[in-house]
């Protein structure tokens, strides 16, 4: 057969691959979201630093020092936020929404995450505005089992059927 | 657009800016750069080797500045502000014998990191153009006016080549990139986007790493800048 006889025939398919991750010594913080919609940080346990890391650190991240589990307030304060309108497939039913560092009461370091709102205006989200946390009534032990709200909009929030507010 | 490498070059006004579409706010679509694929090269060496190959118009690196904030955004102490700009301008400037103070009056030009609009106003800051939070007023007030602002034609000129925004960022090449054409414009072969020289000397900065921790600032001489003081 001469070259110019040679027809590709390709079909469209799909590969699947299952897989496990683990969240490794920061498990605790997501089986506690999951199970008891409590948000856990981290304390250093050196008591010169005793830094309080949220997202948690196994390590201070400052002195090197073990650290241990704490619960934290779930209210906090907005950082910095965005507003996103361009994402990623797994996201966009939620477009516009906000994404932002929240510094939970207490906290020394501030948690990247979600903020939500009926009526999001930048104004809602910026700098200084108080936010608590509601939760996915089905949860996975997953980041987007729960998101923030601003103080004022958090009892609508969580008498919404999917939600509920955290422990 | 005046560089004929720019890979967009778009004649845009105001107007075509905001009514792009948003993409995070309060950045439209013409804040953001194009993520590209390119390279860059420089060619480096000794201050020997160039004597001994009789190099016409080379450039001197008479400042090197490097630095690290947190990676961590969480941990930052100011999450709008990237100190490593600061530190790293603050080395670089006196490694080269300039002044933080008054390194607007030192240079003739900077090509900055603009890979969205905002990160060129807040360098303006860091890297001690003007004073925290006089980043927007300084182009504000500079429209239209010749020798102001940091216009091709103005005070400090801040990306002549478009930048970023106007040449694409292929990340990784863009620093060398930056630097490749501010050696050019203080070889005055520049082209269209030539800029004055009078003092000789320019700035190149790169940022990068995640949350933009990472900082790199370099300040280079022509044959003029290194007479003058």
């Amino acid at each position: 057969m001469s070259k110019q006889d040679f027809q590709s025939h390709e079909i469209r398919d799909i590969i699947k691959i299952n897989y496990k991750y683990t969240m490794g010594g920061q498990s605790k913080f997501f089986i506690e979201v999951m199970n008891n919609k409590k948000l856990l940080g981290t304390k250093c346990t050196n008591s010169n630093c005793g830094k309080i890391w949220m997202p948690p650190r196994i390590n201070c991240s400052e002195c090197y020092s073990p650290t241990e589990w704490i619960e934290m307030k779930q209210t906090g304060t907005i950082e910095v936020s965005t507003i996103v309108w361009y994402t990623t497939s797994a996201f966009i039913k939620s477009v516009p929404y906000s994404i932002g560092f929240i510094k939970l009461d207490g906290a020394d370091t501030a948690l990247f995450q979600g903020i939500f709102s009926e009526n999001l205006v930048p104004s809602k989200v910026k700098k200084g505005r108080r936010v608590k946390a509601v939760f996915s009534k089905n949860r996975e032990g997953k980041m987007t089992d729960f998101f923030f709200v601003p103080e004022d909009e958090y009892e609508r929030w969580i008498a919404k059927p999917e939600y509920e507010g955290g422990a | 657009m005046l560089n004929p490498k720019a890979q967009s070059p778009m004649d845009l006004t105001i107007e075509d800016v905001l009514n792009s579409r948003i993409i995070c706010y309060p950045f439209k679509m013409l804040d953001c750069c194009l993520y590209s694929e390119a390279s860059a090269a420089l060619i480096l060496a000794p201050e020997e080797k160039v004597k001994e190959l009789g190099i016409e118009k080379p450039i001197w690196i008479t400042g090197v500045g490097a630095a690290n904030t947190d990676c961590f955004i969480g941990n930052r102490e100011d999450m709008g502000r990237l100190y490593s700009n600061i530190n790293a301008a603050k080395v670089a400037y006196k490694m080269a014998g300039l002044d933080y103070n008054k390194i607007k009056q030192q240079v003739d030009l900077a090509e900055l990191h603009d890979a969205f609009s905002g990160q060129e106003v807040i360098s303006y800051e860091e890297l001690g153009f003007v004073p925290f939070g006089e980043g927007g007023p300084w182009i504000e007030n500079s429209f239209e006016k010749p020798g102001e602002g940091p216009w091709i034609n103005g005070e400090v000129p801040c990306c002549p080549s478009g930048g970023l925004i106007g040449c694409g960022h292929a990340v990784g090449a863009t620093g060398i990139m930056s630097t490749g054409e501010a050696a050019l414009q203080l070889r005055e072969d520049a082209g269209k986007h030539q800029v004055t020289i009078e003092k000789g000397r320019a700035i190149a900065h790169s940022i990068g790493g995640p949350g933009a921790a990472y900082a790199a600032i370099i300040v280079m001489t022509n044959e003029e800048g290194l007479k003058q003081p």
